[in-house]
This record gives C-alpha cells, sequence and structure tokens, in this order.
C-alpha cells in the first residue's frame, strides 16, 4: 500500500507485544492511521479509519490474504510491529490511493480474524457447521442448537478489534446475553460470508443463533432470509473480492468529504465580495450612508467648543467603488473687535483641521472593516 | 449581441491561458470575430501561447490610461483579435481596474464573442474579469486542490450574477488518482462540458509560440477544442482524424521520395 511513512507512534518487536491486544486497543482509541509488520524484506500494513480496519496489504498478497498473512508473521518474534498516525482526513486520500486493498465489509475482516481463531481452538463449532445450518433453516427451533453452541465454546479468546468496535451491528448491540461465554463470541460476524479456502461458512449462523437468544422466531426468519442470498453469492473468494470493490460515491457531500473538500460558506464569498469594487454597496444603501454619515459628523461638529450651528452635506458615488464629498459649513461664535485684530486666522485655520479631523474620524467608524476608505473621501469645511 | 465569456479556473497553472487562446482560434476559425482578452494583467501568457509577444501597446498602457484600447488590438492566429497584457511588471503600480470596464465597452462594440482570461485566484483583477462577463467557462484539472478552488470561482460566480455554462477538463490523464468527470460534475454542480486529455504537443506548441489547433490540428487536444468551440456557438464539427499510415508505409513512401 502507498502510505505515508514518518515517525512511527509505536515501535516493538512481536514478541514484546500482543498483536490482538494492540489491534483492540486502536480500534478502542478510534485510531486514524496503520501498523506496518516487517518480516525480513517484506511488509504488511493494516490501515485503521477511526478504529476500524479498512484496508490490509502484506507483500504480495490484499485484503482478507493479507490480513491472514499479516497475523502470522506477528506470530514470530522477529516480526517489528509499528504504529503511525495519520490524520483523518488524510484516509481518504489513501484509501483512493489503495483501492486495492480495501477490506469493502466489515464483516469479512470479522469472518477471517474469528476464523482464524475457531481454527486453533474450536474444531467442534466446525462439526456443528451442518446441524447449524439445518437448523437455520428451521428457525423455531434454534434453542436447542444456542445452548449447544454455547455449551461448546466455553474459553473464548477473542479479542480482536471489531469486537469493540462502535460500528457493531445493531442486533450484536441489542441484545443482552448474561452467558460471558456467549458475549464474547458476539465478535463472530452475522452474515455467512466466504471464507479463505472459498467455502461458505456455516459458523457466523451459529453466532447469529447464539446473539439471537432474546429474539423471537420472526427476527431469526428475516435473519435466515437475509444470509441466504448472501452465501449463494460468495461462493469463492475471487468472487468475494469482486464483490468487495467499492462503489463510487456520488452524492456531493460524501464526494466532498471524500476529498476534503470544503464547501464554501455564504459569508466568506460576502466578505470576499466587500473587498471587490465597494460592489457591497448597494444603490439603496448609498442614501442610508448618506444620511448616516451627516447626522454623525453634524453631531460631532456641533460637539466643538465656538460652535453655533453647522450644516453637513455628504453625496456619494458607488460608481466605481464608494467614494464621496463632505461639505461642511459652519457658523462659529463671533469674536470681539480685538481679537479680529489680533489676527485670529491661525484659530480659525486649527478649527477647520479640527473639524476635518472629526468627520473623518466619524468616516472611518462609519466603514470600521474598511477604514481605508477615508481616503476616497473629500473634506471640505466653510466657515461663516 | 456580442457574448463576453469569461474562462477561469481559481487555481493557477491548470492550462486556462492556453484554453483561452487555442478556443478563440477555433471560434475564429468557426467565422465568429473573436476578440481574446488577456486580463491576466500579473502573469500575462497569452501573447506567449499566440506568439504575439512584444507587442508596443498593451492592456497593462490601456489600463494606466496611457493609450486607447483600440490600439491595443491585433490580428493573431487564424484572425482572432487578441489584446495582450503585457509582459512588463513596471506598470502594473498604475492601473486602475476601473479603466477595464471601459475597454470592455469599446470591445464588445467590436465583435462576436469576447473572451476573456481571468487570472487566476479571487484578487480584485479575477473578480473584475469574473464580473465583466455575461458568462463563464470553469477551467479545472481533475485534481482535487484545482477542484476545490473551481468550486470557490464557481460560487463567487454565481454570486455575480455570472451564468456558468460548464466545466472544462483539462489534462486528463485516465488515471484513478483524479477525480471522475462524474465526481467532478457533482462536487461543482456544473455539467462538464468538455474534456481535454493530457498532452504533451500543448507544451510542444507553447514552446513554438503557436496554439496547438494551428500546429497539430489532428491531435486529440486540438480535436477537443474545436469541438467546445463548436459547441459554443452550435456548430458541428467533424474531428480530424489522425494519420493512420503505419511506420512501414510511411518509410517506403519516404524511400521512394513520395514524402
Amino acid at each position: 500500500m502507498e502510505l505515508p511513512i514518518t515517525k512511527p507512534s509505536m515501535v516493538s518487536y512481536a514478541d514484546q507485544i500482543d498483536f490482538n491486544q494492540l489491534v483492540g486497543e486502536l480500534s478502542k482509541n478510534k485510531h486514524n492511521g496503520f501498523i506496518r509488520v516487517t518480516h525480513g524484506s517484506e511488509d504488511g500494513y493494516l490501515l485503521f479509519k477511526e478504529g476500524e480496519q479498512i484496508a490490509a496489504s502484506y507483500d504480495t498478497y490484499s485484503k482478507l490474504d493479507a490480513l491472514e498473512k499479516i497475523r502470522s508473521v506477528t506470530e514470530n518474534d522477529r516480526t517489528l510491529v509499528e504504529v503511525f498516525d495519520i490524520k483523518k482526513s488524510q484516509i481518504d486520500f489513501l484509501l483512493d490511493l489503495n483501492k486495492h486493498y480495501i477490506i469493502n465489509l466489515k464483516s469479512e475482516t470479522d469472518d477471517l480474524l474469528s476464523e482464524l481463531q475457531t481454527s486453533r481452538g474450536y474444531k467442534e463449532v466446525e462439526e456443528n457447521k451442518e446441524t447449524t445450518a439445518l437448523k437455520l433453516d428451521e428457525p423455531p427451533e434454534l434453542d436447542e442448537l444456542k445452548t449447544e453452541a454455547v455449551e461448546t465454546i466455553e474459553e473464548p479468546e477473542i479479542q480482536f478489534p471489531n469486537t469493540e468496535s462502535p460500528d457493531k451491528s445493531p442486533d450484536t448491540n441489542e441484545i443482552s446475553v448474561t452467558d460471558t461465554g456467549v458475549s464474547e463470541v458476539e465478535s463472530v460476524p452475522e452474515e455467512t460470508s466466504a471464507t479463505l479456502d472459498g467455502t461458505a461458512d456455516s459458523e457466523p449462523s451459529t453466532s447469529d443463533a447464539l446473539n439471537t437468544n432474546s429474539l423471537d422466531t420472526k427476527t431469526i426468519e428475516d435473519d435466515v432470509d437475509e444470509l441466504e442470498p448472501e452465501t449463494e453469492v460468495s461462493e469463492t473468494a475471487s468472487q468475494s473480492e469482486e464483490v468487495s470493490e467499492p462503489e463510487v460515491p456520488l452524492d456531493r457531500l460524501d464526494l466532498l468529504k471524500k476529498y476534503g473538500i470544503k464547501e464554501v460558506k455564504e459569508e466568506d464569498v460576502e466578505n470576499l465580495l466587500d473587498t471587490y469594487k465597494g460592489g457591497s454597496v448597494d444603490e439603496g444603501d448609498v442614501e442610508k450612508i448618506e444620511l448616516t454619515l451627516m447626522n454623525k459628523i453634524k453631531k460631532s461638529v456641533l460637539g466643538l467648543p465656538k460652535i453655533r450651528g453647522a450644516e453637513v452635506m455628504v453625496f456619494l458615488d458607488n460608481t466605481n467603488g464608494l467614494s464621496g464629498h463632505v461639505n461642511i459649513i459652519i457658523e462659529s461664535e463671533s469674536q470681539g473687535f480685538l481679537s479680529k485684530l489680533r489676527g485670529d486666522s491661525k484659530d480659525a485655520d486649527n478649527l477647520k483641521r479640527q473639524i476635518i479631523n472629526i468627520s473623518q474620524i466619524e468616516i472611518r467608524k462609519s466603514f470600521r472593516k474598511y477604514p481605508e476608505i477615508v481616503d476616497e473621501f473629500d473634506v471640505n469645511v466653510e466657515m461663516n | 449581441m456580442t457574448r463576453v465569456i469569461t474562462v477561469a479556473s481559481g487555481k493557477g497553472g491548470v492550462g486556462k491561458t492556453t484554453i483561452t487562446g487555442n478556443l478563440g482560434v477555433a471560434l475564429s476559425t468557426y467565422g465568429e470575430e473573436t476578440i481574446v482578452l488577456d486580463a491576466d494583467v500579473a502573469m500575462a501568457n497569452l501573447e506567449l501561447i499566440l506568439g504575439m509577444e512584444g507587442k508596443s501597446v498593451t492592456l497593462h498602457d490601456v489600463l494606466s490610461g496611457d493609450a486607447d484600447i483600440e490600439d491595443a488590438i491585433y490580428e493573431g492566429p487564424g484572425g482572432v483579435k487578441v489584446v495582450p497584457a503585457g509582459i512588463s511588471l513596471e506598470g502594473l503600480r498604475k492601473i486602475k481596474l476601473n479603466r477595464l470596464e471601459n475597454a470592455l465597452e469599446t470591445l464588445v462594440e467590436t465583435a462576436d464573442i469576447l473572451l476573456i482570461d481571468a487570472p487566476a485566484g479571487l484578487e480584485k483583477d479575477a473578480l473584475a474579469a469574473i464580473a465583466s462577463a455575461q458568462e463563464l467557462l470553469l477551467v479545472t484539472t481533475p485534481e482535487v486542490p484545482s477542484i476545490s478552488d473551481a468550486l470557490k470561482t464557481k460560487i463567487i460566480a454565481n454570486k455575480l450574477g455570472v451564468d456558468i455554462i460548464g466545466v472544462v477538463i483539462n489534462r486528463e490523464q485516465h488515471d484513478k488518482t483524479f477525480l471522475t468527470m462524474d465526481e467532478i460534475e457533482t462536487i461543482l454542480e456544473v455539467p462538464v462540458i468538455a474534456v481535454i486529455p493530457d498532452d504533451p504537443e500543448v507544451s510542444r506548441a507553447a514552446a513554438f509560440g503557436e496554439p496547438i489547433i494551428v500546429k497539430n490540428p489532428k491531435s486529440p487536444t486540438s480535436n477537443a477544442i474545436m469541438q467546445l468551440g463548436a459547441d459554443l456557438i452550435g456548430e458541428d464539427y467533424q474531428p480530424i482524424e489522425p494519420d493512420k499510415k503505419g511506420v512501414i508505409s510511411k518509410l517506403v513512401e519516404g524511400l521512394l521520395g513520395r514524402r
């Protein structure tokens, strides 16, 4: 698989860790990343998305075959096991690059893992295949089978990740089974699916029967109905691989999510257009802005000492970006003859400058997000 | 009535200018009075693709107020009229984008189709080019960043009231790592109207300063662009088949001196 090899978050030899436990923990922690196992010149990868095993490769093997190889090499103490963390957003890209390795059906993994487990110590279950299959055809009599199977499987060691996966099938979650033995066997998937030797395995059906302890007959019948076509479809391993080819999602939101494309927010567009040619100001708004500016500037100017009256006119131009002209006519307090003689033209200039400053401050305050617009305004002051 | 079509992409380097230049030539060969305006004043490349660099008066001069737009129109390959942007960066500061509107008004009077090569990104100059058009052709490559930017451009164009004619997928490679046509259509919610294959001939033609539809009219790229041009104006187009003569027959002909 093509995966980004960075600094591993965990490195260990297989004999120093319990691989099953590691996988279980990664599932529990909803891990996004992958495990790399290196054995001699061969290496294998197991990709996780939110704790779920979604793709596997080992040397030239892929999917379930790869998973089996990974399992087997981790029993060798010279195998190096490394855990890598990656971002969740990367996983969809990586999946796209590694379509060939995607384990499409969760049950496929479960089947394999459970089979690997059962092949070690639960030969009895194999012996019960025929009985189970028969029982499946006769749902009302499943109770007997349940008891039988529960008795057979007494020391389950199944600790594989998907037993703890949050994606557990609703059936498994809902059923409350008091028997400890049964509760751990829940990991055996409920669907009958392909095994490595290509034969339809009825073992999951056993678990199905176990799981349905508290369900009524009708539910069991439904389950059996669902299982039948699946058994027919998955006659050979190769066929099951064909079935597991990922379908291209065509839902827009799925695609956006898959490729990590962000939907453009309305407000972002508005903000962007705000910066463009003053285009955010409608013609209807222009008059309102003129009036608001007029009142604000007038109020500020009248707050100055020596000002007896003020008339403010604001004219905006929104053709090529917003710009404007502000004309202010003020009436200042009359000064005494002596003051005039002393030459108060300096004071008048100061007052004019003060009024211009106040007006510009008001313009800036009115366009807080775009204060530089003040450069587009001419302010003229006339004194009366 | 003159059609004003802006070719925009969002992301740079997707082949927008190449498509604009070649599409302009294609439309011109169909008999449409076509003007191609390079509005990418900061990164002007159209003149290089059409082999028209070094023109004395360019859009730079027009936007700087130093020349009239009429003086910046030149005849290019296949009879297409071209307004080069001017490669000089010196005049950039003097440019006032609001002069673009006045220039466009003049151009519209003299053409059937005005094709505007918009700058990449969504800066003021790009927005000005998009806002100036009635219609928009969205160019993208089948890669995620390109489509992400195309999506933004599309939304902005919608907001500005510009009709989006469709998406042109450039540099299609039939590679599973890229997005499929259906996926692009679904994400952008705009129909794909042309798929232009990845073609090294395009770079070769640009290096020669010739539009590919002139240099190599039988190439799949040329056929795709000619078809796009035909679709835009409702014409029929019969693709030109590449030579099917085998190597041996060509060799024999060569030996016999027929070539």
